[in-house]
């Protein structure tokens, strides 16, 4: 079943056209990822899905609801969770309070008035399970933007996971990683897909073969090709975008 | 534990305070004190917008003076009992903080500051304009109200009281709503608000909840103040006013509720100090004084008193806000 | 309504508005440049008014008040900028605007203390007194010169900002920053700059508007409001737009002052709820 589909999506700022006509189907349950060369419009795709930014054209089908014009909370209460190339998490608060707003918000009584945050035992025991999970416990009370960059990302992701997303969209979630911290990384996403469709952004080829159940090219805006690894590998067109030729 | 003995011992002192008032000591000082429990309702309830939410508005006098015209015309022309118009200004708060805000929260930021100020302006012009409370001479001969039957607030003590008692419940109340998870979701929308939409939080509701919370603390600050002034100018809702409560809010130091009534009870006993002492420099003293508070410790009192407190302990607070 | 009362409040109207358009710019430049709202720029502006009444009361010269009163405001501002506001470089913006805020409660309470609650007039030379008339219509002389050395003044300053170097440094500095630093260019100079030329056109539009006007130490916030009011509705950032934004103004204000005041006000802070609600760039695109 496809969990998100998009028809004839497309997205400028003024007279630049940073995507068109996109089509793309992501299957339930598999890792995607969305690979092409810088300025091909791949974070504007992951933009345009969460509701950061307004289509210009197309509509985009999320569990078979419309979700084109729908506001960007709703969104991620209706299941689909993104991560940032840059990392978007609260600076200043403690890791611990970064996972619990998040925990929060599936709380029934997330924005109450009444309840005191303290007492919201489930969220408690929740962020300190998802804490465990991407291993950052024994850093819960520091400020989060005094963590090492790559937990600084493995925060966010844990963070996205918080909201319980059915589909998780993450932007370049190795960026600026060492190689050991990749491997953690990616199978934390090998973790995470066994729970939710995961649909990624990454430049990292090795990551991207190894990983991918599925994978879409994008170069200037337009879908120049989709499929598993074997077959994009295999694809002229894929090969001439990335390579110049050959 | 430390704080909490802190807090009963200024309790006692508070309330012991008018008893000795015109015996040991002038009896101004209560009259004084009663001002800054007055302001310091506004002030906390400013807090919860400015420094919890992050959204500092110039314009909080148009609930402050809306809160003291509306108590104090109904005081004047219909009744002295202080229940009605207090409610009334609750209920007033609640329906210009929803418009106010829910126009206002389509900007932020410094077009935040000037779209709350020019709001204010509205309502200053408006005050300024209309014969029926007064225009420029505003509204005189309020009188003192009326909490219980016999019992009226025409003594300075029972006004003082009356004040202090309000002052403590609207404490509470903000702290409680601090603490809560709704209070989690303000501190989120202060420190980073695209990260809080994106977790699922409705910002703009949220924004103006609080918008209208902080207002209700206005308008009840204000209804207290025509009360006790027995006239209500114009000039609440000029921007000096609002100003002002930024400056308290900051002086004491944003974000901690306590801080704030702090900053009012400073910069009201401090005016007054200054103004007794040095006549009609005061309030050069006073701005040179805001300036280095934001030149020095932007974070105010607070944040002096935890520099003070650390080196005291002979520990250095590393890498907090 | 007679004809010529209107041509009379129209042309008032416009000389009240390039005046502003002087002080506005000032403003506006020091936020597009610097990012800083300075609330203070009342103050500085008042400053010049009642700077230029004492070297008049002094030297009986008009003309050097004009020239000395803008000169001891600069300096004062660059004072200003470099001990207060430079250290805040970086901040959140709304640390700068309440620290101008706290500013200027200090430059009031120093002209209250220095010159007096009273009203104060600047006595102008004789042959500023007296009407001049045109087209069958009487105007005051002195607002007449007011008129055409404001406006005079605005051209310079729109010429200088368009075609020097300076200039072109400036409006370079209120779109991209960091391109001027990469130039080599000392930016705290450029701020220093921006920040003493805003205060020195400030200041020698006090002078006049005081002139035509009387001096009293509560004026720095009505200019303050005006200038923000022209920054708002005419676009912060364009000169074209303080123009307009200014004859707008000064226009509704003369009809205010003898026609309907309430209303009048009424409309112009409904104009800049408006313009911020729908567009907040203001009513001009950006120069």
């Amino acid at each position: 079943m496809a969990i998100l589909e998009l028809r004839g999506v497309g997205k400028s700022f003024g007279a630049l056209e940073v995507l068109s006509q996109i089509d793309l189907d992501i299957e339930e349950g598999k890792i995607t990822s969305v690979i092409g060369p810088n300025g091909a419009g791949k974070t504007t795709l992951f933009n345009v899905i969460s509701g950061r930014f307004p289509v210009n054209t197309g509509t985009i089908l999320f569990k078979k609801k419309d979700i084109t014009r729908m506001p960007l909370h709703e969104i991620t209460l209706a299941g689909l969770a993104r991560s940032f190339q840059i990392t978007n998490i609260y600076q200043r608060l403690s890791v611990f309070e970064n996972v619990f707003l998040a925990v929060q918000t599936r709380s029934q009584r997330r924005m109450s008035l009444f309840t005191r945050s303290q007492d919201l035992e489930e969220v408690k025991s929740r962020t300190l399970e998802i804490l465990d999970r991407i291993g950052l416990r024994r850093w819960a009370d520091v400020p989060a933007g005094q963590i090492s960059h790559g937990d600084q990302r493995h925060l966010e992701i844990g963070m996205t996971l918080a909201t319980k997303p059915e589909l998780l969209l993450l932007d370049e979630p190795t960026s600026g990683m060492s190689s050991a911290e990749v491997s953690q990384t990616m199978d934390l996403v090998k973790d995470l897909s066994r729970d939710c469709t995961v649909l990624l952004i990454e430049h990292n080829m090795d990551i991207v073969m190894s990983i991918s159940d599925h994978i879409a090219v994008l170069d200037f805006g337009r879908k120049i090709a989709e499929g598993s690894p074997e077959e994009v590998a295999d694809n002229p067109e894929v090969r001439r975008v990335y390579l110049g030729g050959v | 534990m430390k704080h909490h003995i802190t807090s009963w011992i200024l309790l006692a002192i508070l309330l012991a305070l008018p008893l000795g008032a015109d015996v040991l000591y002038s009896g101004f000082y209560v009259s004084l004190l009663t001002r800054v429990f007055i302001f310091a309702i506004v002030v906390v309830g400013f807090d919860l917008l400015a420094g919890y939410t992050g959204m500092v508005s110039y314009g909080h006098a148009l609930f402050f003076g809306t809160g003291a015209y509306l108590t104090g015309m109904i005081l004047k022309h219909w009744s002295p009992w202080f229940w009605p118009p207090l409610l009334l200004t609750v209920l007033a708060s609640m329906v210009v903080g929803y418009i106010v805000g829910f126009l206002s929260i389509r900007t932020r930021h410094i077009y935040f500051v000037f779209l709350t100020f020019a709001f204010a302006q509205f309502f200053f012009v408006t005050a300024n304009t209309w014969e029926f409370i007064g225009a420029t001479n505003g509204l005189s001969g309020v009188p003192k109200p009326m909490i219980f039957p016999g019992v009226d607030l025409s003594a300075e003590r029972s006004f003082y009281y009356f004040s202090l008692a309000v002052l403590i419940v609207a404490f509470l109340l903000a702290r409680y709503i601090t603490q809560s998870a709704f209070g989690k979701v303000m501190v989120g929308i202060r420190e980073n608000e695209e990260r809080t939409k994106f977790l699922g939080y409705d910002t703009q509701k949220t924004i103006i909840r609080v918008f209208v919370i902080s207002g209700i603390y206005g308008g009840v600050s204000g209804a207290l103040l025509a009360g006790f002034n027995s006239f209500v100018s114009p000039n609440l809702y000029h921007p000096l006013v609002s100003g002002e409560i930024i400056m308290m809010t900051i002086m004491g130091g944003m974000g901690t509720l306590v801080g704030p009534v702090i900053g009012t009870g400073l910069m009201i006993i401090l005016g007054d100090v200054l103004s007794t002492w040095l006549a009609d420099s005061w309030m050069m003293v006073m701005g040179a004084i805001f300036v280095a508070f934001i030149l020095f410790s932007p974070g105010g009192v607070m944040a002096l008193g935890r520099k003070i407190g650390a080196k005291l302990r002979g520990t250095e607070n590393h890498g907090h806000p | 309504m007679d004809l010529s009362l209107l041509f009379q409040n129209l042309l008032y109207g416009v000389t009240i508005g390039s005046a502003l358009i002087l002080i506005a710019s000032g403003l506006s430049l020091t936020f597009g440049v610097m990012g800083v709202l300075n609330f203070a720029h009342g103050g500085l502006c008042m400053l010049g008014a009642y700077f230029g009444y004492t070297v008049v009361q002094v030297t009986g010269n008009f003309w050097l008040a004009m020239i000395v009163a803008p000169l001891i405001v600069a300096g004062i501002s660059i004072l200003m900028e470099v001990f207060t506001i430079r250290p805040l470089y970086g901040l959140n913006p709304l640390l700068q605007l309440l620290l101008t805020v706290g500013l200027s409660m200090v430059i009031a309470n120093a002209v209250f203390l220095s010159w007096g609650g009273d009203s104060l007039s600047i006595r102008l030379p004789s042959y500023f007194k007296g009407s001049v008339t045109f087209f069958g219509l009487d105007y005051p002389r002195f607002r007449l010169f007011v008129l055409l050395f404001s406006a005079s003044l605005a051209l310079v300053l729109w010429i200088a900002l368009k075609r020097t170097k300076w200039g072109i440094v400036i409006r370079a500095g209120m779109h991209d920053l960091e391109t001027v630093n990469a130039f080599g260019i000392n930016i705290y100079r450029v701020f220093t700059l921006v920040f003493a030329i805003g205060a020195g056109l400030a200041s020698i539009a006090g002078v006049v508007i005081g002139a035509m006007r009387a001096l009293n130490p509560e004026m720095d916030f009505e200019l303050l409001t005006s200038a923000l009011l022209v920054v708002v509705i005419g676009g912060m950032g364009s000169f074209r737009g303080a123009v307009v934004g200014a004859l707008v103004l000064g226009v509704t204000e003369a009809f205010g002052a003898q026609f309907f005041t309430g209303a009048a006000k009424f409309t112009v802070w409904s104009l800049m709820v408006l313009v911020l609600l729908f567009r907040p760039e203001g009513l001009l695109k950006e120069d």
